[in-house]
């Protein structure tokens, strides 16, 4: 449960930084002003409810959502090195880093 | 504000920056202790065998000791601590967990020399430390509220980072790591200085206490005062039935600590607190049974509002409810801030250097800000790495080895303050960043051959987890102490003549805009002298 909140953290805040412009024209290679970049907005911030939801679920309410400022510090770091130094690696982790939330969660309910 | 921000950093950023690198180790205190006494290699047995054991191992020793503390091992901290009050004094002993003997392990201060440095720093009256780091604490608060109100473009360059482009990289470094962990920052900045809220602001306590400040914190702690001892010796329950009762009371969770008060004595209690992992008041009662017939008594806790508030708040800084990921993670928001504190105060060198070479001038100011911040940046990992060095390289059997090893990590310190205040600035920060990354990933090669049992091959194979993952870390920190110094060594001479570049280009054109006036008045007089002539 803790790694599918951190890979889901991971997810929403490399999609947040992927909406924005700069990003958004270095990854995709053009700027979609709408309705492309509210989508990824919007998926985002419903990640965000998930990893919130699990680290309550994990450690329970007030542990959980203490905990979850710093599930959401460390990936966010991680989004932005990884988007200055790796940009070609950006979407293939972000992809990945979904992936292994959604493999951790059906594991940890499995 | 900006002013206010910059000034504030500054003033004791160096400080400031000692106090997170230690309280960031603070979160594997337990385990740098362990790895620092490898002699305590040993697998925890099941709470009720180790608290059963280092019962029977108190009645042995301390019968009519006014009170027992027993401290249980867990997966952070595998042996058992025992703990007597006699006369005023408090004596303790280790104990193997399985068997109750005493286990002999090197004399030294461990994870711990760092957790109380970190807020009494060393050296200084407990007290006078204490107000040091809660002026630097406030400092930073206001640092961090100021920071937020000067940055203008929090939300539009929340991921930005642009390297390699001098003072303009420093700045986004420092905006990029302190947003990013502004909730860790303002969580831990806060909560660390309301945990001594009756040193920084005792009136309201003098007010009401006076000077028996100690019934403030019964009171916060207990509503009723515990039993006092009759006098009268009694047998006990034996040992394992009480605590058969105690782990069916509290369900079967696995019990921390044991607090006995009065042992053989007609009154005595024991309180069994279990380990809490779940509930962020630290202060999360146990359960009392009476040592005569087992019966639990009422509690005497204090669940008021304020109790738990308080408990709460020292529970968010201690974080003592991490399990080992979340506990890494506070562990990388704690590295986030050394490196906020370090990148800012790096950003006010870099802004002044600029305008020192405009200028031409030295700078005194400037040229102790620099050298500070090297022996502080790089010269206190690299003392706390001789601390871990000294701790392998010290004979077990020496007297007093425990303050040895903390005059290593001083005297390191102070050798890397004189080296970085003699060498050129540039050099002074390669050479300490070298220095730093070899120190780091000498301590796992050193324990290869000077504590076998706890080298990094054999406890990957026998899957020590606490002593691999310290001496991976300690790789990992000389490995990123090296890369920055190759990056250094890539960039700085790029970025120097882009600099240098940049500050030619500037003075030219600042030249040629004094000249220009001058050309325009000849040109105006000119111009205007021919009417006149006409």
């Amino acid at each position: 449960m803790t790694f599918a909140s951190i890979a889901f953290a991971y997810s929403a805040m490399a999609m947040l930084c992927a909406a924005m412009r700069k990003p958004y024209a270095a990854l995709f290679k053009l700027w979609h002003a709408k309705p492309q970049v509210w989508q990824l907005r919007v998926i985002a911030a419903l990640l965000l409810l998930l990893s919130l939801t699990l680290a309550i679920l994990q450690w329970g309410a007030t542990v959980g959502f203490s905990a979850w400022w710093v599930v959401l510090t460390v990936p966010a770091f991680m989004v932005v090195m990884l988007f200055t130094y790796y940009p070609a690696y950006f979407l293939r982790v972000l992809y990945a880093s979904f992936a292994a939330g959604l493999l951790a969660l059906l594991l940890a309910y499995f | 504000m900006a002013w206010l921000h910059t000034w504030v950093g500054l003033t004791l950023g160096w400080v400031l920056f000692a106090i997170f690198v230690t309280g960031t180790s603070a979160f594997f205190k337990d385990e740098i202790t362990q790895w620092m006494q490898p002699e305590y290699v040993m697998t925890a047995p099941d709470s009720r065998t180790a608290a059963i054991s280092a019962l029977n191992k108190m009645q042995e020793t301390a019968p009519h000791a006014k009170s027992w503390y027993i401290n249980l091992p867990t997966p952070r901290s595998p042996s058992t601590t025992i703990y007597w009050q006699e006369g005023e004094s408090y004596k303790n002993i280790t104990l193997n967990p399985q068997t109750g003997e005493e286990v002999k392990a090197r004399d030294t201060r461990g994870g711990d020399f760092f957790y109380r440095f970190h807020f009494e720093l060393y050296g200084f009256p407990v007290l006078m430390g204490r107000i040091m780091v809660g002026i630097a604490a406030m400092l930073m608060f206001v640092a961090l509220i100021s920071g937020i109100i000067i940055h203008k473009k929090i939300f539009t360059d929340f991921f930005t980072f642009r390297p390699r482009k001098g003072q303009r990289s420093w700045l986004d470094f420092h905006n990029a790591s302190s947003v990013l962990a502004l909730p860790f920052f303002l969580m831990i900045t806060y909560t660390g200085l309301a945990i001594f809220f009756y040193i920084y602001m005792p009136w309201g306590m003098m007010a009401k206490y006076g000077e028996d400040q100690g019934k403030f914190f019964d009171e916060i702690s207990h509503v009723a005062p515990d039993p006092e001892p009759a006098g009268k010796t009694a047998a006990m329950l034996p040992f394992g039935q009480l605590v058969q009762q105690a782990s069916s009371v509290l369900d079967g969770k696995q019990i921390a600590r044991i607090e006995f008060n009065a042992p053989n004595d007609q009154n005595a209690f024991a309180e069994f607190t279990p380990v809490n992992d779940s509930v962020l008041n630290v202060r999360a009662p146990g359960i009392r049974l009476n040592a005569m017939n087992g019966q639990v008594m009422p509690d005497t806790h204090n669940n008021g509002t304020m109790s738990v508030v308080a408990g709460g708040v020292y529970g968010l800084h201690m974080a003592h409810v991490a399990q080992w990921p979340l506990r890494w993670l506070l562990f990388l928001s704690g590295l986030l801030g050394c490196v906020m504190i370090a990148s800012g105060m790096v950003l006010w060198t870099v802004k002044r250097r600029l305008q020192q070479q405009k200028a031409q001038r030295f700078h005194a100011g400037l040229y102790l800000v620099e050298r500070l911040n090297v022996a502080a940046i790089a010269g206190l990992p690299a003392a706390m790495a001789a601390f871990f060095l000294a701790n392998r390289l010290i004979s077990a059997a020496v007297e007093g080895r425990a303050d040895l090893e903390i005059r290593a990590f001083l005297l390191v310190w102070l050798f890397m303050l004189l080296h970085a205040l003699c060498r050129p600035w540039a050099r002074a920060w390669k050479e300490q960043l070298l220095i730093a990354g070899l120190l780091f990933i000498a301590v796992p090669v050193l324990n290869l051959f000077t504590a076998p049992n706890t080298a990094l091959w054999h406890s990957l194979l026998n899957q020590q987890w606490v002593f691999a993952g310290f001496d991976l870390t300690m790789l990992a920190l000389g490995a990123m102490f090296l890369l920055m110094l190759v990056y250094l060594q890539r960039n700085q001479q790029v970025i120097a003549h882009k600099m240098t570049a940049k500050i030619a280009a500037k003075l030219n054109k600042k030249q040629a805009a004094l000249q220009q006036p001058e050309v325009i008045t000849e040109d105006t007089a000119a111009s205007s002298a021919v009417p006149a002539k006409d």
